[in-house]
C-alpha cells in the first residue's frame, strides 16, 4: 500500500476509535440501557468495576487511556512513515 | 480565614511574580518577530505539551465543571470525556499539517489556503467573538479567587489579575506565554491532585491514592442519595453526539488552541506534544470527575447547604472543610496559575490576529520592527479592554465556554479541517462555511445566553437538560455541508492553493491526485445529513 493511502487509511481509523471511545460510546449506554442497567425506576447498574458503574469505568478509561494510546501509536507510526517519505522509499 | 490569608498571599505572590519574571526573561529571548508570535518556532515537546495541558485546564476545571457535575452529573462527565478525546482528533485531522504550513495563526492559514484576504479578515472577526467569550469566563475566576483569597469583591481579582497577566504577555511574547504555560501546568496539577487525595481520604474512600478510580466504595452510599448520578439516559442521544462534535472541531477551531502548534520545531514535536498533552489532560479531567463526586457526596452526606451560585466554588469550599489552610491555599495557587496560564494564550492571540492578520493586511507592506512594536501596544489594549469586559462576567464560567466551542467548530473548525484534507475546498466555500457556522451557532448563542429564551424556542428539538447543545448537531454538520456543496459549485482552487495541501502533509512532490477523491465529501455529506437527522428522531422519549 502506498505511503498515501497508510496516511488516509490510518487517519480515518483512528478517527472512528477516537470518535467511539471519546464521544459516542455514550449513545451507546442510551440506547442498549438494557444492557448496562435494570429495570426501571431504579434502574440499577448490572455490574461494577472497581466499585463504580461498568458503563462509566469504560468511559472514562475510553476517553482517556485508550484514546492516548490511539494517540501515541498514531504518533509513532506517523513518525516512520515520515522518514520514510523523506527517504523516497515510501511511493 | 486569617490563616489563609496569609497563607494564600504568599503562594499567590509566588505564582505571579514567577510569572511576570518569566516575562521578563521571554523578552530577553524575543529577537524578532517570530519570536514575538511563535517562540522562533523552537518549543520541544513536552514543554509544548505542559503549555497546552495549561492551556486546556483553565478555570473550568477548577471551577465550572465542579459546577457542572453538581448540576449536570454524567452530562458533565461525558462533556470532558469528549473534551479530552479531542485532543487527538486534533492530533489525527490538524495539528501535524498546521505546523508544516509555516503561518502564525488560524486566520492566516485561513487566508493563505483560501487564497483570500477577507476570508483572513472574516476569521479576525470570528476569534474576536470566541476568544472574548472564552476570556471573559476565566477573568471572572481570577475575580472568585481573590474573592476567597481576601474576602474582597472579585472585581479587584479581576483587576488586578487580568493587569499582571496583560503585563507579561506584553512584555514577553510567546516565549514568556509558553514557559510560563508550562510552570503553571505543573503548579495546577499538584496543587489540584494532591488536595483531592486529602479530601478522598478524609471521607474515607480506600483507593485514595488514585483519584480517578479512587471512589468506586462510596457508589452504593451515592446512589442511595442521588440515585440517577450515573444516569447517561438523562438527554436525547444526540445531545452526546452535539457535544462531541463541538469538542472535536471546537479545538481546531479555537485559534488560541491551534497557535501553540505554530511555536514547535516540526510536525514530531505536533504530535507527541498533543500525545503528552492528552495524557496529562486525561489524568487531571478523570481526577476532577472525582472532584465532583466528593462534592455531590459530601454535601449529600452532612446536609451542609451550598447555594447553586456557589457551585463554581465547590473546589475550595470541600478543600477548606475537609484538609488545612495550607492544601486550601495551594489550591487557590493552582486555580490563579490555571487561570492566568489560558487568559495569556487568549490574549497572544487576540493580540497577533488583529496586528498580523487584520491590519497588516488592511496597510501591506509593514515593516517587522513596526508590526512588533504594534503587536505589544495591541496586546496591552486588549488586556485591559477584556479585564474591563470581564467586570460584569456570566452567571456560569463552563456555559460561556462551551458556547466558544460551539462556535468556533462550527464557524473556523470546519474550513480548517476541510482545507487540510481536501484540495477541493475553495475560496467560496471556506466562506459559505464560515457564514453558515457562525450565523447558526451564535443567533441561538444571542437567543439563548442574552435574550434569555428557551432553547424550544428556536426548535421543540432543543429540550432536556444542557438542551442548547443540540444546537451543535446542526450548526457542524450545515457547515461542512454548506462548504462541500458551495466548493464543488465553484471554480478549483488555483494550483498554488492546491500545493499546499500536499506539503502540509509533507509530500515533497506534487500530485494532483492526492486528497482529490470524492470519497471524503461524500462520507462527510451522508454523515451530516444522519447526525441532523438524529436530533429529530426519539423525539418526546427522552426527558423534557
Amino acid at each position: 500500500m502506498s505511503a498515501y493511502r497508510r496516511e488516509c487509511w490510518l487517519t480515518a481509523i483512528c478517527f472512528i476509535l477516537v470518535t467511539v471511545f471519546g464521544g459516542i460510546l455514550s449513545v451507546v449506554f442510551v440506547l442498549g440501557k438494557d444492557l448496562f442497567f435494570g429495570p426501571e425506576p431504579v434502574y440499577a447498574a448490572k455490574s461494577h468495576v472497581v466499585g463504580l458503574p461498568t458503563h462509566y469505568v469504560f468511559l472514562l478509561v475510553g476517553s482517556w487511556l485508550i484514546v492516548t494510546a490511539v494517540g501515541v501509536f498514531y504518533a509513532w507510526y506517523m513518525d516512520r512513515l515520515e522518514r520514510a517519505v523523506e527517504r523516497g522509499e515510501a511511493g | 480565614m486569617s490563616g489563609l490569608f496569609g497563607l494564600g498571599i504568599i503562594f499567590c505572590v509566588l505564582v505571579l511574580g514567577i510569572s511576570v519574571a518569566v516575562g521578563v526573561w521571554g523578552r530577553r529571548l524575543t529577537r524578532n518577530l517570530a519570536d514575538y508570535y511563535v517562540a522562533g518556532r523552537s518549543v520541544d515537546a513536552l514543554s509544548n505539551g505542559l503549555a497546552m495541558v495549561s492551556l486546556s485546564l483553565s478555570l473550568t476545571t477548577f471551577l465550572g465543571l465542579t459546577a457542572l457535575i453538581w448540576f449536570g452529573f454524567y452530562l458533565a462527565i461525558a462533556l470532558y470525556a469528549a473534551f479530552t478525546a479531542s485532543f487527538v482528533i486534533m492530533l489525527v485531522v490538524a495539528a501535524p499539517y498546521l505546523r508544516r504550513h509555516k503561518t502564525f495563526t488560524s486566520m492566516d492559514f485561513i487566508g493563505e489556503r483560501f487564497y483570500s484576504p477577507r476570508l483572513r479578515i472574516a476569521a479576525v472577526f470570528i476569534m474576536l467573538v470566541v476568544s472574548t467569550l472564552y476570556l471573559i469566563g476565566n477573568v471572572k475566576g481570577i475575580g472568585i479567587v481573590f474573592e476567597l483569597l481576601l474576602g474582597i469583591p472579585a472585581i479587584w481579582g479581576v483587576l488586578i489579575g487580568g493587569l499582571v497577566v496583560t503585563f507579561y504577555v506584553t512584555l514577553g511574547g510567546m516565549y514568556g506565554v509558553t514557559y510560563n504555560q508550562t510552570f503553571q501546568s505543573i503548579v495546577l496539577t499538584v496543587a489540584f491532585m494532591v488536595p483531592l487525595m486529602m479530601i478522598l481520604k478524609a471521607l474515607g474512600f480506600s483507593a485514595w491514592w488514585f483519584p480517578p478510580l479512587g471512589y468506586g466504595a462510596a457508589v452504593p452510599a451515592m446512589i442511595q442519595m442521588t440515585p440517577h448520578y450515573f444516569f447517561p439516559f438523562v438527554v436525547h442521544p444526540a445531545w452526546y453526539i452535539a457535544v462531541f462534535l463541538g469538542s472535536a472541531f471546537g479545538i481546531i477551531g479555537l485559534p488560541h488552541f491551534v497557535m501553540r502548534y505554530f511555536t514547535v520545531r516540526d510536525a514530531k514535536d505536533a504530535r507527541w506534544s498533543t500525545v503528552v498533552c492528552v495524557f496529562l489532560v486525561g489524568l487531571i479531567n478523570t481526577s476532577a470527575y472525582a472532584m465532583g463526586f466528593a462534592g455531590v457526596y459530601y454535601v449529600a452526606r452532612t446536609g451542609v447547604a451550598i447555594a447553586p451560585v456557589d457551585a463554581d466554588k465547590l473546589v475550595f469550599i470541600l478543600t477548606q472543610a475537609l484538609t488545612n489552610n495550607w492544601w486550601l491555599a495551594l489550591t487557590v495557587a493552582g486555580a490563579l496559575a490555571a487561570s492566568l496560564s489560558t487568559v495569556a494564550g487568549l490574549l497572544m492571540i487576540m493580540g497577533t490576529g488583529l496586528v498580523h492578520d487584520l491590519y497588516a493586511v488592511v496597510r501591506p507592506g509593514l515593516s517587522d520592527d513596526r508590526k512588533l512594536t504594534l503587536s505589544i501596544w495591541t496586546m496591552a489594549a486588549v488586556g485591559v479592554a477584556c479585564t474591563l469586559l470581564s467586570i460584569r462576567p456570566p452567571q456560569f464560567i463552563l456555559v460561556t465556554i462551551m458556547w466558544a466551542f460551539g462556535i468556533a467548530g462550527a464557524s473556523l473548525g470546519v474550513p480548517i479541517t476541510l482545507g487540510i484534507w481536501w484540495k477541493r475546498a475553495t475560496r467560496e466555500g471556506a466562506a459559505a462555511a464560515m457564514i453558515v457556522g457562525f450565523l447558526t451557532s451564535f443567533i441561538p448563542y444571542v437567543m439563548i445566553e442574552i435574550q434569555k429564551l428557551s432553547p424550544m424556542v428556536i426548535s421543540r428539538f432543543f429540550y432536556g437538560p444542557l438542551g442548547w447543545v443540540k444546537v451543535i448537531a446542526w450548526s457542524v454538520p450545515l457547515s461542512f455541508m454548506a462548504m462541500i456543496v458551495v466548493s464543488w459549485l465553484t471554480k478549483p482552487p488555483p494550483l498554488e492553493a492546491r500545493q499546499q495541501v500536499d506539503a502540509m502533509h509533507g509530500w515533497p512532490d506534487y500530485r494532483e491526485e492526492r486528497y482529490q477523491g470524492k470519497g471524503l465529501p461524500i462520507t462527510v455529506i451522508v454523515l451530516c445529513a444522519l447526525i441532523m437527522l438524529s436530533v429529530t428522531t426519539l423525539y418526546g422519549v427522552f426527558p423534557k
